[in-house]
This record gives structure tokens, sequence and C-alpha cells, in this order.
């Protein structure tokens, strides 16, 4: 894999991380990450709209999560939602990030118990 | 030959009545799992290397969408069990076929359920369930099977060894408790709750330990409570007249000029070298797809009658997610037995032809989602996967998947059939076609009205557009090839399992069921495989069998 090709996953995959769960991507994932796009797992956009929203997702971040929203629609099987879903995986098969992805805060469990006791 | 649920219980019994036993199987070995004590929610932290565990050295082991719609993946090193030989290829049509060649088979991967079959699922078959029962006990206490007497013995006979279930996890438990309260109501349904019939042990014996509640059944259990055959494998290596012969490929049964069998032909796995087993019976375990392929092939070899085999079967399988509201928040119990702890049944409801009805009984096995892979769940909903895992992990303690199983009959045109190669020197290749009946999907739609009405009984309720209705061939319950009947016809078994193409010969796996009931049917194909043993046994007697 040339150097800016590595450059781009490696920007890619930290955008998408935060996006899955507010945190930098660490080093391990980003390797795991661009060894996926090395040994094929997976491949590069080739449809328009996949073009377009992984370009978006680049430059701006903050859109990621829209861009992910449209591909769960209208794009679940192009590559950008399987980027994202093969992050996720990684993610969740991490000692460093697993409990990021598995466990919700426990603050927010417990404000939903204390609703669900209000209404049963 | 084989070394699969059906194998090891007919060398078994055939043991235990004397007799000598080679068995030739592939057998490719398995794997024998990491970090044996660590619980399901310390795993990660524990393995050397835990991405390759739980998506493979390749990461080709995520479930990318587009791969499949399976809530469950099989784990990447178990995905390997079912990895087809390339000299045993087949050209699939309507139908998606899973076989195995490891040591165990198919069932090193099973979930468990073991549910014997009521005299109304055996009324095709040619002997009764007061024959069969027997087998039933000692095939439970051969490996531990767990269950209640409880509402689901309505339908599910009750047999001896039935040891006291695994405790219930808080999920089932709020189930079972909704059903008892309005049981009335359900049972005027026709439907039934209660205790999954499982082989899993509570307590440990011979060399296995009882269930612990380390949450890893999908990955294989490292303390082996759930029973599979490897495990009645190594018993039988132990015994001085059993001979295990891993690494061979049979391709067909040696027969001499009278068609008396003499042997099996078979092919080294390690390096192609082709060699005759010799026998003077040959029972065969193939699973039904390997059987029907030896058969058809030792006709074609020896000029029978090779034209296809009519009649195959799979239980149509349709997984119906839940949610039950008040468990909500409650968060997952990712330690805890894994597969269902409960299992509905629905009766059916009479013949009917506009619209039609389900004529059969309908099994659904329970599962509450416990400790698994998040991704291939939360790529299914329509929304970004950050919102969809926030909805996950909040509503993980409350979803559930109804297994909904249903039976299917022998009907012409669903069969296996065996193409001759188009290159000299190239396998034959194993045709298979399955074409469900044009009022499936009517019976379908009726059947998931009820389980839908019986969910919300419960207090739970299906999720709107999940309901994912699994290829034929995914039931993996496959049967009907060579049927057991009294009436004597060709390409069929007598009710001792004997083929009555040629001499010698004996099919104990699912080839010879003549209906495929909704229950799963290892259990049966177990008990069926210690009956035919010790008929066999009988019939030759001790002498000949010295
Ligand atoms: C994921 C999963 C879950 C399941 N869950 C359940 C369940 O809960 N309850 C249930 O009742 N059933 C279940 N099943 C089905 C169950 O596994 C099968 O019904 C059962 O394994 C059939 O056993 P068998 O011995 O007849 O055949 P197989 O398991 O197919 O065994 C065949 C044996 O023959 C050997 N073999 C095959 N071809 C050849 C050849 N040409 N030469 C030499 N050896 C050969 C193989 O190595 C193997 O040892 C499940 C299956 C799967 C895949
Ligand atoms: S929960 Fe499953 S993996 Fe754990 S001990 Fe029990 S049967 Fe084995």
């Amino acid at each position: 894999m040339d150097e800016a090709t590595a450059a781009t996953l490696r920007a890619e995959c930290d955008s998408l991380c935060r996006m899955l769960i507010s945190r930098t991507a660490p080093d391990a994932i980003q390797t795991l990450y661009a060894r996926a796009h090395a040994s094929g797992v997976l491949t590069a956009p080739s449809g328009r709209r996949d073009r377009a929203l992984l370009a978006i997702a680049h430059r701006a971040p903050r859109l990621a999560r829209a861009c992910d929203g449209v591909a769960a629609v209208v794009g679940r099987r192009g590559a950008f939602r399987r980027k994202v879903v093969l992050l996720l995986a990684l993610l969740e098969s991490h000692p460093e990030t697993v409990q990021h992805v598995r466990w919700a805060p426990s603050t927010t469990l417990s404000r939903l118990r204390r609703l669900m006791g209000a209404f049963t | 030959m084989g070394s699969g649920a059906s194998a090891v219980h007919f060398a078994m019994t055939a043991l235990e009545r004397g007799m000598s036993v080679t068995m030739i199987d592939a057998g490719r070995s398995i794997a024998t799992p990491e970090a044996p004590t660590v619980a399901f929610d310390r795993l990660t932290h524990a393995l050397p290397d835990a991405p390759a565990f739980w998506l493979g050295p390749d990461l080709d082991g995520a479930l990318l969408p587009g791969r499949t719609r399976e809530y469950y993946g099989f784990p990447p090193h178990r995905e390997a069990y079912f990895r087809g030989e390339s000299r045993a290829p087949m050209d699939p049509i309507g139908f998606e076929p899973l076989t195995s060649t490891v040591r165990g088979g198919l069932a090193e991967a099973w979930t468990a359920g073991a549910f014997p079959f009521d005299a109304e699922d055996l009324r095709a078959f040619p002997f009764s369930l007061d024959t069969l029962l027997p087998y039933y006990g000692l095939v439970a206490k051969r490996i531990g099977i767990t269950g209640a007497i409880d509402d689901l013995a309505h339908d599910v006979p009750v047999h001896a060894h039935l040891d006291a279930p695994l405790p219930l996890d808080a999920h089932s438990a709020a189930l079972l408790a909704a059903y008892t309260r309005r049981r009335g109501e359900l049972t005027a349904l026709g439907v039934r709750l209660g205790r999954s019939r499982t082989a899993v042990l509570r307590e440990g014996r011979d060399g296995r330990q009882g269930c612990d509640s380390l949450g890893r059944c999908l990955w294989g259990c490292p303390r082996e409570a759930i029973w599979t055959p490897s495990l009645s494998l190594r018993q039988l290596e132990r015994e001085p007249r059993f001979d295990y012969r891993p690494g061979w490929l049979v391709t067909r049964v040696a027969l001499d000029a009278s068609r008396r069998a003499v042997g099996v032909v078979a092919e080294s796995l390690e390096d192609g070298a082709v060699r005759t087993w010799e026998a003077r019976r040959v029972v065969l375990a193939a699973g039904t797809l390997g059987t029907s392929r030896i058969v058809l092939s030792t006709l074609r070899h020896h000029g029978g009658d090779a034209s296809p085999l009519e009649g195959l079967m799979d239980n149509r399988q349709v997984l119906v997610p839940f949610i039950t509201p008040s468990r909500l928040g409650a968060g997952p119990e990712l330690n805890a037995y894994q597969y269902h702890q409960l299992a509905m049944g629905l009766s059916p409801l009479g013949d009917r032809p506009h619209p039609p009805l389900e004529k059969h009984y309908v099994h659904c096995l329970i599962t509450i989602l416990k400790g698994v892979m998040i991704h291939p769940i939360v790529q299914t909903l329509p929304v970004d996967l950050r919102t969809a895992l926030a909805l996950f992990r909040l509503t993980h303690g409350a979803l559930g998947i109804a297994n909904v199983n249903l039976a299917d009959t022998r009907r012409p045109g669903n069969r296996i059939s065996l193409d001759l190669p188009t290159h000299a020197g190239e396998p034959e290749r194993l045709r298979i076609e399955y074409r469900p009946t044009d009022d499936e999907p009517q019976r379908l739609r009726h059947t998931l009205a009820r389980v839908r009405r019986a969910l919300r009984t419960l207090g739970s309720h299906a999720l709107p557009g999940m309901a994912h209705v699994r290829p034929m061939g995914a039931g993996v319950h496959y049967a009907g090839t060579l049927p057991m009947s009294h009436e004597a016809r060709p390409r069929s078994t007598d009710p001792d399992g004997r083929l009555r193409d040629v001499h010698g010969v004996w099919v104990i796996d699912g080839s010879t069921l003549p209906f495929l009931p909704s229950k799963n049917l290892t259990f049966t194909l177990m008990a069926n495989a210690a009956r035919i043993a010790e008929r066999l046994c009988a019939a030759i007697g001790p002498e000949s069998a010295a």
C-alpha cells in the first residue's frame, strides 16, 4: 500500500471511529483497518453515490453520521456502509475498544430503567 | 461410515452388543477453545489475538452488508467446519446446503435442541413411538438432556433420563411467568410454552464439566457441557473393538457380483490415494446429502437405477426478532447459557384449502439475545450505525428471537441426482433441487400472525419488518431421500434401515425419515441409529458377530 493510500485510510478510520464511538481510533485499530483493505475484505467505492458519501465524510467528518444514515437507507451494500460496519466489527473485537461498543453508559441504562418504572 | 450424531450412537450400541466397529470418516480436525475458563464478558481481554478469534485471521469473518441476513453468524473458526470438499462438489438449485466433514459432523456446531417426536410426528414411520421411546431414554442417558415436564409435554414426549433444566435467564423467566398468567388464553389459541429440551449438562460427568454460565456456547463450550458427537467419539476410541479411521472420503460401497456389500471405496484426503476398506456390513451415516451421493454413485457404478432420489426435505425456518418492553433498560446477561431455554408449540388448526393453513405442529425456539457479535445485528436497522448502536445497547436486554420451524413432506421434484463430470478425472457432481409448495407464502403468513399474537400475549412484540425467512437448506435438517417403509419399493430402506437395492448396507441418518416434523430431528436420528444397531445385532446374532 502506498503512503498516500495509507494516510487516507488512517484519516478515514479516525473520522469513522469518532463518528461511531466519539473517540480517535487507537493505533491497533488503524492497523487492522488498513489490513482489511489490503487483504481485499473491503473494496474501493465504485458507484457515484458511494464515492460522494466517502468524499463528504472525508472532507467534513461532522457529516459522516449523516452520510451513514443515507447509506443505511439507500446504499446498504455499498462500499461506504461496508467500511463503517467493518470498523464497528473491529472495534467490538479489540480489547482497547470493546467496552465503548458493547456497554451503554450505566447512567443511560438506569435513567431508562427509571423511565420504564414510571410506566409499569 | 461417518462420525456424526447418527454414527456415534449406532457404534455405541453395536459395541455394547458385542460387535466390532470400524468407523471410516472424513474426520477433519476441530479447534479446541482458547482461554477455556474465561467468561464471555472478559474474553476479548483474555485472548492473545482477539480480532483474529472473533473475525478470523484475515478479518473476513466480519459479516458485512450483503453477505448474509442472519442475525447470528458462525464464528470464523467454526465456518471451517462447513467447508465443502472439492472432491464432493454440489450444484444446488433453490437450496443452500450445509455439510460437514469434520470429526463429529454438523452437530459439532449445533444448538443442542433435543426434542423427541410424538406419535403424530411418527405417523408415517414404519414403527410407533412406543418402539422409539426407550431409545430416546438411552441416548438421553448417554449424552445428558435437560428439560421439564411442563405444558410442552403435550406435544413433546417425556422420556427416561430427562435431567432438570439449567437455571432460566431473567428474560426467559419473565416470558414463562407471563405464560403461566395467561395460560388459558394461550392454550385456547393452540399455543403452549415450556422449557426447551437441550443436550447440555448441569453437573459434570464422563470427563465433561457442567454448565458454568460462561456464555460462550456459540463459539464452542470450553467445558464440554454441550454434547457434541466428538465427545462420544472420544469415549468410543477407548473401546478395544472400535477402530477409528479419519482422513478418508468414502465414494461408494464396493459390491460383489451378487450385489452384496464387501466394503467401501474411499479416497485419502491427504494424498488422494484410493483404497477399499473391507467390511461384511456397511452402515452409512454421511448425513442425508453425503449418504445420497454414496448410494447414487454405488448404484451407477454397479449398473443399478441411478435416477434421482426424490423426497428431499428440510424445515423451513423463519427468524422473528422480538422485544419485551418490560425488560427495557435491564441490560443483557452476557455470561449465561446462550441458546434457547424456552420452546413454544403451535397446534395444527386442521385442514383448510382456501386460504391454506399449516397442517402440522409448528415448533418455535425462543432464544434471548445475550453475548453476541453486535455488528451483524445493528447493521439491519435503517438508521446510521451510531444511532443503531445506541438503540441496541438500550434494548439488548429486551431482545429475543423466535426461530419458527415448519414441517416438511416428501414431494417429487425435490431431489438429489448425480451428474457425470464434464472432464475425465473430475468427481461426480451432486445436483440438489428444491421447490417449496405453492401455498407456502400463505401458510407462512398465517403462521407468523399466530406467532406474533402469541408473543403479544406474552408481553413481547415482534419487531416490524425484521422477520427473516431463511433460505431452504439453512435449517440443516435434511431428510427423506431413502425413506424407511414397510412397502418393498426400490431406493428405500426397510423399517430397520436396510437399503433395499443392494445387500448388506444399512442407512441410519436423516435419509431414512419418511416425514420431517417441525421439531429438530437429531435426537430422533440418534435414537433411531441406536434402535437400528440393536435390531441389526439381534438379527445377525452373537456368533456371526464374533
Ligand atoms: C448450526 C447448526 C445448529 C443445529 N442445531 C440443531 C439442534 O439444535 N437440534 C437438532 O436436532 N439439530 C440441529 N442441527 C442439525 C444437526 O447438526 C444434524 O441433524 C446432525 O448433525 C446430523 O447428524 P448425522 O450424523 O446424521 O450427519 P452429519 O452431522 O452430517 O455427519 C456426517 C458425518 O459423515 C462424515 N462424512 C460425510 N461424508 C463423508 C464421506 N463421503 N466419507 C467419509 N465420511 C463422510 C462427516 O465427516 C461426518 O462425520 C444443527 C445444525 C447446525 C449446522
Ligand atoms: S454457558 Fe454455554 S459455554 Fe458456558 S458453560 Fe454453559 S454451555 Fe458451556
